[in-house]
């Protein structure tokens, strides 16, 4: 064989198989990104209602106790979550997590968090369900001093986990260990119409 | 003639092609390391606000928690570094350098008092360090 093509077929492949390597770094790397803002994305959207539904919590809710239920993986309160919204009264939301996994994704890992929102608590066909996929959901109550309330008065103190993962790997080992992107939110929030 | 007019083809084809992947890797990397500190800040500002909403459960009667001469004032020990584990199995750490201060706003109001609370939190996880500062303004009725 010629030495000149033979040489040319090695630095060929040599030259070949490092832009396949490449592609396949860039192409996770680009698996990688959107996998991670999507997240993020899942994350705030989430964090988005959960913040405005806790500095309501008790809000234009009359004589009636701000919590129905207080647990660490759920808890259901009274508060008006939106002004303006034709209701008068104060409306009934629950957030829970469920140990159900979540099936409308691949990540084996993801379980239901539910938001239940019904405007007139009066008519429980009015409620509304509302389905998000998370990895994990803790939530923990405090009193004025930032001890553990003793009843469900003393809350006026929320502090809420949330901890999410991307719907798809973005990584799969050769010993087929999947890899998801994490994104994770945590805060303490003081709900204005429990301090006085 | 001709081989070596070939071999140096061949080594600017190389060299262009190494300086394509070497940018486009570095883009790469530059976006991930956006994706990761906007996580990180995002955590960040989350720790200010914590802060601030201590400080909305300071009561008339406590006001004395917002002087900086009084031996009440919550500020007082700090800048504190706190670490934070978190995650399914607690498998994640975050440390943060929270600093606060409290200055009483002296608007010549007798029916009301204000204090301008000022929280400064740097999280070093990521190089380089994201900071954050929060400004609150806490009022008393008189």
């Amino acid at each position: 064989m010629n030495l000149g093509l033979a040489t040319t077929y090695i630095i060929g492949g040599l030259m070949l198989l490092s832009i396949l390597a490449y592609n396949y770094s860039l192409f996770n790397s680009t698996v990688e990104t959107t996998s991670s803002v999507i997240t993020q994305s899942k994350l705030d959207n989430i964090v988005s209602i959960l913040q405005n539904d806790l500095n309501r919590i008790g809000y234009d809710r009359g004589i009636s106790d701000a919590f129905v239920m207080a647990e660490d993986s759920a808890f259901i309160f009274r508060g008006n979550i939106f002004d303006n919204d034709g209701s008068d009264d104060f409306d009934l939301v629950e957030w829970a997590v469920t140990s159900e996994l979540d099936t409308a994704t691949t990540n084996p890992n993801d379980i239901v968090l539910i938001r239940k929102w019904n405007q007139t608590p009066s008519i429980p066909a009015n409620e509304i369900e509302f389905r998000y996929s998370v990895r994990d959901f803790e939530v923990n109550y405090y009193d004025i001093d930032g001890n553990v309330p003793a009843q469900l008065d003393d809350i006026v103190q929320v502090e809420v986990e949330v901890l999410v993962e991307s719907n798809e790997p973005y990584l799969t080992k050769k010993d087929g260990t999947e890899l998801y992107y994490r994104s994770y939110w945590k805060r303490r929030i003081v709900a204005n119409n429990l301090i006085y | 003639m001709n081989d070596y007019s070939d071999v140096l083809y061949l080594t600017a084809a190389m060299v262009i092609y190494s300086f394509l992947t070497i940018n486009t890797s570095r883009s790469f990397l530059s976006t991930s390391e956006t994706v990761i500190r906007s996580d990180v800040e995002y955590r960040t500002i989350i720790r200010a606000q914590d802060v601030i909403e201590q400080v909305k459960l300071v009561q008339r009667a406590d006001e004395n928690m917002l002087n900086p001469n009084h031996i009440d004032y919550m500020f007082a020990g700090y800048p504190v570094t706190d670490r934070e584990t978190y995650g399914y199995n607690d498998e994640y750490t975050d440390t943060f350098i929270i600093d606060a201060s409290s200055e009483y706003i002296d608007e010549g109001d007798p029916l009301v008092r204000r204090y301008k609370i000022t929280v400064n939190v740097i999280n070093e996880e990521v190089d380089p360090s994201t900071e954050v500062d929060l400004i609150f303004i806490k009022s008393f009725e008189r």
